[in-house]
């Protein structure tokens, strides 16, 4: 078997364990390519968490506007503490903080956090909006 | 037949490539079935990335319609005069000129009308809800998907006040 295997000899072309390990390597390599594709399924579902996630902080925002009674001077809460009534979508998190703003009587300063992966930390998105409260 | 001549005879036959005789059609027959086998594998990768590529595709448009007329609705209701109507499956708001814009579900597609004419904003649309939560504030949901995902998006939006 030595013309079939071992050594490239430039006289006879390639042995048959040559063209096998050549075909095994660029099967290799394809199948890890066409992963992209399957991957894709983990990427749709992260944007449309991540859609998720900031319509319900622009809904938080809304809601604060439409009810100047619930503003205030409020350190970085979780959205469940607040009292608002926009149901959460599941698998995102929200923290709400207000605080003063500028010289302006009643003023504040809202900006909302939401986050929707437990596994890393840093997908998530933050809002701001500057809302009167209830003494204007 | 001598010895040699019979060993020459089974070597040419059958495997062992000798001299320089070229391949025997056992060596042949291997190698095809070998890369058969690969290619039969590799088309299956390919035919099922193949497949969740169209399905991805389609649960991206979508859902990016769904996103696109959820903002459309919330720009609608923020720019309103009036919220006239508020249900499931359609809403009503007189526009900041005082012409009717109306959102409504018809077999599966939300339509927005304004002016005489109807143009659909978002299709596979599973269900569409529009509640009043205060006298400015309402809570609209626009649900999205085919039978294997459901993409469903709430916000709410607040009528500026003039």
């Amino acid at each position: 078997m030595q013309y079939a295997c071992r050594k490239l000899n430039h006289s006879r072309g390639l042995g048959l364990l040559e063209v096998l390990a050549a075909v095994a390597i660029l099967s290799l390599a394809a199948a890890s390519a066409f992963g992209v594709f399957t991957e894709a399924t983990a990427w749709n579902r992260d944007a449309s968490l991540r859609t998720q996630a900031i319509f319900f902080a622009s809904g938080i925002i809304e809601e604060l506007k439409a009810r100047p009674d619930q503003v205030r001077v409020v350190p970085e809460t979780p959205v469940e503490e607040l009292g608002l009534e926009l149901e959460r979508p599941p698998g995102v998190q929200a923290l709400v903080r207000m605080e003063e703003f500028g010289e302006g009587p009643d003023l504040y300063l809202v900006r909302v956090t939401v986050r929707w992966s437990d596994d890393d930390w840093r997908k998530g998105e933050v809002l701001a909006a500057v809302i009167w409260g209830s003494n204007r | 037949m001598t010895t040699g001549e019979k060993a020459r005879f089974w070597r040419r036959s059958y495997g062992v490539r000798t001299g320089d005789g070229g391949y025997t059609l056992l060596e042949l027959l291997a190698v095809l079935a070998i890369v058969g086998m690969v290619m039969v594998s590799l088309a299956s990768i390919l035919i099922s990335a193949q497949r969740a590529y169209v399905r991805i595709d389609d649960y991206a448009e979508i859902q990016e319609n769904a996103r696109v007329g959820l903002e459309m609705i919330i720009r609608d209701i923020k720019g309103c005069r009036a919220v006239v109507s508020a249900g499931t499956g359609s809403l009503s708001l007189t526009g900041g000129d005082g012409s009717s814009v109306r959102y409504h579900v018809s077999s599966g597609t939300l339509y927005r009308t304004a002016k005489g004419t109807s143009n659909p904003v978002a299709n596979s649309v599973i269900c569409f809800t529009a509640t009043r939560e205060g006298p400015e504030l309402l809570e609209v949901t626009l649900s999205a998907g085919s039978g294997e995902f459901d993409y469903r998006l709430t916000t709410r939006a607040k009528r500026m006040s003039e």
